[in-house]
């Protein structure tokens, strides 16, 4: 129960984040080009100890005792918050293919940010920037196969510049978060 | 932030500067305007060298195109000057306005709700192109003769397109 209300505020922090930043306009005329801000949950949905890669979890697993965290982390929860989040914005701002770049996207970056922090010796700067290449790169993808054109493939510079550079500094930021996500000793 | 994240971060930009050169070194101002919907291209014509509104050659500086999108059918209309969207295109039609000026090819206006082929620059050289995602269009401009591997590939396709198209014509009129 308590699991359910922690995933259903991150969810809808997941959501405005999407909007704050479908406000912002950073696209420069090309169509993908985000800030990516949703992915800091999915990140702190990640970890709890970022690391510096001195130490690399063998297990990927959360480093602070249940109690101590604020919401409950791991896989399956950054999967359901952030698919959800996807979809419900989807219906909320844009319209079905927007779900499905978006959906194919996520999936690749998740797969890449999952490797990338198996790995070990990625900090969370790492793992984002993992995360926010490989969605764009899988946006274009499945653009290039709807749209059956390789024209697509022209924007793959600027994503993947924008992509590193959004993703390493959402994960300086999410580092810097993860210390007061501990719940406060009483 | 460990060794391993700067490693990352200068093999990204990396691959994308190569990607850039890639792109860039394929390409010259581009030849042929091509637009095609659901992979079906319905608009292929040359372009004037330095003048890419030498589409009609009545001289003038601006061209546009109304592409019109019904449900089977696409087409699209040809104009001296803007129309007005709300007067040209028929009721449950959806719409892209091209414009060929000397700045190139650019998306005047549209109906889609995200708007950014029409936010988009205009394009003019090889391998650029203009993508209305919702309305599954994409306007680009065909490569010089140094076409990129992937221009050629896409071309290979057209070819074959084409001679279907030809093949089926004359058995029409040999009937």
């Amino acid at each position: 129960m308590r699991r359910t209300a922690e995933l259903g505020f991150l969810l809808a922090l997941a959501l405005i984040l999407s909007y704050v930043e479908s406000l912002i306009p950073f696209s420069f005329g090309i169509p993908g080009m985000k800030l990516g801000l949703p992915n800091l949950i999915v990140l702190l949905l990640l970890y709890e100890k970022p690391g510096t890669g001195k130490n690399p979890s063998k297990d990927g697993q959360n480093h602070m005792a249940a109690e101590e965290k604020i919401f409950s982390t791991g896989v399956r929860e950054a999967v359901l918050v952030n698919g959800l989040r996807i979809i419900l914005s989807g219906f909320l701002f844009s319209n079905l293919y927007a779900i499905l770049y978006a959906l194919s996207g996520a999936a690749l970056s998740l797969s890449a940010m999952l490797a990338g922090k198996k790995y070990g010796r990625f900090s969370m700067i790492g793992v984002s920037v993992l995360g926010g290449v490989f969605h764009n790169v899988g946006q274009i993808l499945v653009a290039m196969a709807v749209v059956e054109t390789f024209a697509v493939a022209y924007y793959l510079p600027f994503l993947i510049v924008a992509g590193t550079v959004t993703g390493a500094v959402l994960g300086f930021a999410g580092m810097e978060l993860v210390p007061y996500l501990r719940r406060p000793v009483s | 932030m460990t060794r391993a994240d700067a490693v990352l971060i200068v093999v990204c930009f990396l691959a994308a500067a190569v990607a850039a050169v890639w792109f860039a070194f394929g390409n010259r101002d581009g030849q042929r305007l091509q637009v095609s919907c659901d992979g079906q291209v319905i608009i292929n014509m040359p372009l004037m060298e330095k003048s890419l509104a030498g589409v009609l050659e009545d001289g003038g500086e601006m061209r546009y195109c109304l592409i019109l999108l019904q449900e089977d059918d696409v087409s699209c209309k040809w104009y001296e000057a803007a129309c007005d969207p709300a007067a040209a295109v028929p009721e449950g039609t959806s719409y892209n306005l091209l414009v060929l000026s000397e700045n190139g090819v650019a998306m005047e206006a549209a109906d889609c709700r995200d708007q950014i082929c029409v936010n988009h620059r205009p394009v003019s050289r090889g391998g650029e192109s203009i993508i209305c995602l919702p309305h599954r269009l994409v306007v680009e401009i065909a490569g010089g003769t140094d076409e990129s591997v992937l221009d050629g590939v896409a071309k290979a396709g057209h070819i074959i397109e084409t001679a279907r198209e030809k093949g089926r014509q004359g058995h029409e009129t040999d009937g």
